[in-house]
């Protein structure tokens, strides 16, 4: 990509992240920048270190050590919700649907629209709003698979739902989506569909974090390439100026090039 | 059957008559129906007098203990637990709630609320020691059943009955409506039901033939309505217990299917992880459903102790804990959770109580009554099971 994008300012960026678990250093010193309209793939190998990252920067878990910063304000995650708050949307591998209900239902599952009586929040669902809004959310990702946002998530297949996850994700103003494994189940045709929502996502200006392993993929969508290796960030590329085995090779830890 | 049919004759590809006569299934609970129909027409056949407007008013009064564990059993199945307790809960209540006004001389208002508070109580105490305790509600109200019983036994007393002291309370099963009223509750379920049709149909922007099917519903308990209410008019009139039974399953419905709540006690049931993760405090929505499950035994306990004018050792035994885990499974209410309404368990409870009254007007042999119930309810899921394998695959 260009050099310009990742010359804008980060709205996401975390310093020094580290994280010990009992004698175990699972993370050190990682530092890494997300940007608006930029797509950073998080490559490494099992057990490099990248879900507890992902955890720390979600909420999900606490780091020992490092600071976190949203639009150069400083921030602390205690909890998912905190980090939510502050525009952090993340998508893990279970999705987290409740197949039993309908698409609308689980896109506002928690953050519900309610009917207000005299500008106090009722209990009551309001219905109406969530429909539209939930329709143009879908329009506006582009997902055009999906026809009837009434129907519940157990009729849709594996793609559709990856979708909805994602739809639910940046619902309410997302900074950054964090995609955790998001074609890892999935076939061609409905991979396809997915990575076209993050190209949608990133001509939006979101900045997206997508954990991969499909290196394919990686060049395919990616803008920055983040390679973590026992704990470390070992090094970050520019997809466009770097080849697939570079990326191996800093995967592999064997003597790479640092950018 | 006709307008089903022409619906279908009347679209455009030869797929959607399918897709007509499976949404219909869908809607109006069609393997219950059936079944009530078969269950009427067999005992009229049989007993001659089935149908008379006595029965039908006593078989309204008969079911509402039976409906009420059916909802308590549905709320509990649908956030994915079970409370064998209900019989038992509702067996205490009565006691309690009879003791107060016979023993202590407590007016009939302050007994009304023994009954619900105690059920309450109850639920609270048991949904406490689940969630906290990490129980499964199997296990817990297992036990609750047996203890919940012997506290029972215990205000019961040597005698083993309290007969309750005379009072409004005492006459409500047997208390009627005049035929305005009942006709009044009628209009206004079937006015709440074409309301969600009608809104349901211009909410998803369907063709103008699925509001006719959509409309059968209302319709269909419009007419019921009405002509139940003229006809049991002839025993004295439509029983009151049965139209505030109506109303609550109303209540019911509208908390589950459009509050907040209700939809967090369907997320919880139909995957406790995925709501959990999203923020759902799923300790408290089991909770509240234990507590209301509760509430609803004890005001089974009250519709028992006034059918049967006090409480004594047999009150909430017997079939009905299972007569009512079955009428809500009947009814749709899936055991896997977070799927069904409450009007499906309340229809299955019709069913049952329908099974129920015509095997006892028959005279059979109790033996024989409680196995032709359970391959009733076996027959019913069969069935059940059959037309809900062809939804999925279609």
């Amino acid at each position: 990509m260009t050099e310009s994008i990742l010359d804008r300012p980060p709205v996401f960026e975390a310093r020094g992240i580290a994280k010990k678990f009992g004698g175990i250093t699972a993370l050190e010193e990682v530092t890494l920048a997300l940007r608006p309209g930029v797509v950073t793939a998080l490559v490494g190998d099992n057990g490099a270190g990248k879900s507890t990252f992902v955890k720390c920067i979600t909420g999900v878990i606490q780091p020992d050590a490092g600071v976190m910063q949203v639009d150069g304000e400083h921030v602390e995650f205690r909890d998912p919700r905190a980090a939510r708050r502050h525009g952090i949307q993340s998508v893990f591998q279970d999705l987290a649907l409740v197949e039993s209900l309908s698409i609308i239902e689980n896109m506002y599952l928690c953050s519900e629209l309610r009917i207000r009586a005299l500008g106090i929040p009722t209990p009551v669902l309001d219905r109406r709003r969530m429909e539209q809004r939930a329709r143009a959310s879908l329009q506006r990702l582009g997902t055009t698979t999906i026809q009837d946002i009434h129907a519940k998530v157990e009729s849709l297949s594996g793609g559709q739902r990856q979708s909805i996850a994602i739809a639910r994700a940046v619902l309410e103003e997302a900074k950054v989506v964090i995609l955790d494994e998001p074609t890892a189940a999935l076939g061609v045709e409905q991979s396809r569909q997915v990575l076209n929502l993050i190209g949608r996502l990133r001509e939006e200006g979101t900045a997206v974090m997508v954990i991969s392993h499909n290196l394919r993929e990686v060049f395919e969508v990616s803008d920055q390439v983040a390679v973590m290796r026992l704990g470390r960030l070992s090094a970050t590329y520019e997809t466009s100026s770097v080849t697939e085995e570079e990326v191996v090779a800093a995967i592999m830890g064997a003597e790479g090039v640092r950018s | 059957m006709t307008a089903v049919a022409a619906l279908g004759a009347e679209s455009r590809f030869p797929q959607r008559k399918a897709n007509v006569l499976v949404a219909a299934m869908r809607l109006q609970q069609a393997p219950m129906i059936i079944a009530l129909v078969v269950v009427v027409v067999f005992f009229q056949l049989a007993t001659g007098f089935f149908l008379r407007p006595q029965n039908i008013s006593n078989l309204l009064v008969e079911t509402v203990p039976l409906a009420l564990i059916a909802i308590a059993s549905a709320i509990m199945i649908l956030m994915g637990e079970i409370d064998l307790s209900l019989g038992s809960v509702a067996g205490f209540t009565a006691a309690l709630g009879v003791a107060s006004m016979a023993h202590l001389g407590w007016s009939w208002e302050a007994g009304l609320l023994v009954f619900v508070v105690s059920g309450i109580a109850a639920g609270a105490l048991q949904g406490l020691i689940v969630v906290v305790g990490r129980i499964r509600s199997f296990v817990l109200t297992l036990a609750g059943y047996l203890v919940f019983y012997g506290v029972q036994l215990a205000l019961l007393g040597p005698s083993s009955r309290i007969p309750m002291p005379t009072s409004p309370l005492s006459n409500l099963a047997f208390a009627k409506l005049p035929l305005w009223a009942a006709l009044t509750v009628v209009a206004l379920l079937a006015a709440i039901l074409a309301y969600q049709a009608v809104s349901r149909w211009r909410h998803r922007a369907e063709r103008p033939s699925r509001l006719a099917l959509r409309l059968l519903v209302p319709v269909a308990a419009l007419v019921a309505g009405v002509c139940a209410a003229l006809y049991v008019e002839e025993s004295g009139g439509f029983p009151l217990q049965f139209a505030i039974l109506v109303i609550l399953i109303l209540v019911f419905s509208f908390v589950l299917s459009r509050t907040v709540g209700g939809r967090h006690l369907y997320a919880v049931g139909g995957n406790p992880r995925a709501a959990r993760e999203n923020g759902i405090r799923t300790g408290l929505v089991r909770w509240t459903g234990f507590l209301v499950a509760g509430g609803l035994a004890g005001l089974a306990g009250l519709a028992l102790a006034t059918y049967t004018s006090g409480a004594d050792s047999t009150t909430g035994t017997g079939s009905l804990l299972l007569s009512g885990i079955g009428a809500a499974v009947i009814g749709g209410i899936s055991l896997l959770g977070g799927r069904g309404s409450v009007w499906g368990a309340f229809c299955g409870a019709i069913l049952l109580a329908a099974v129920q009254n015509g095997l006892n007007l028959m005279a059979l042999a109790n033996y024989l009554i409680y196995i032709v119930q359970g391959l009733v309810v076996l027959g019913a899921l069969l069935l059940d099971a059959n037309i809900r394998r062809k939804l999925v695959t279609q």
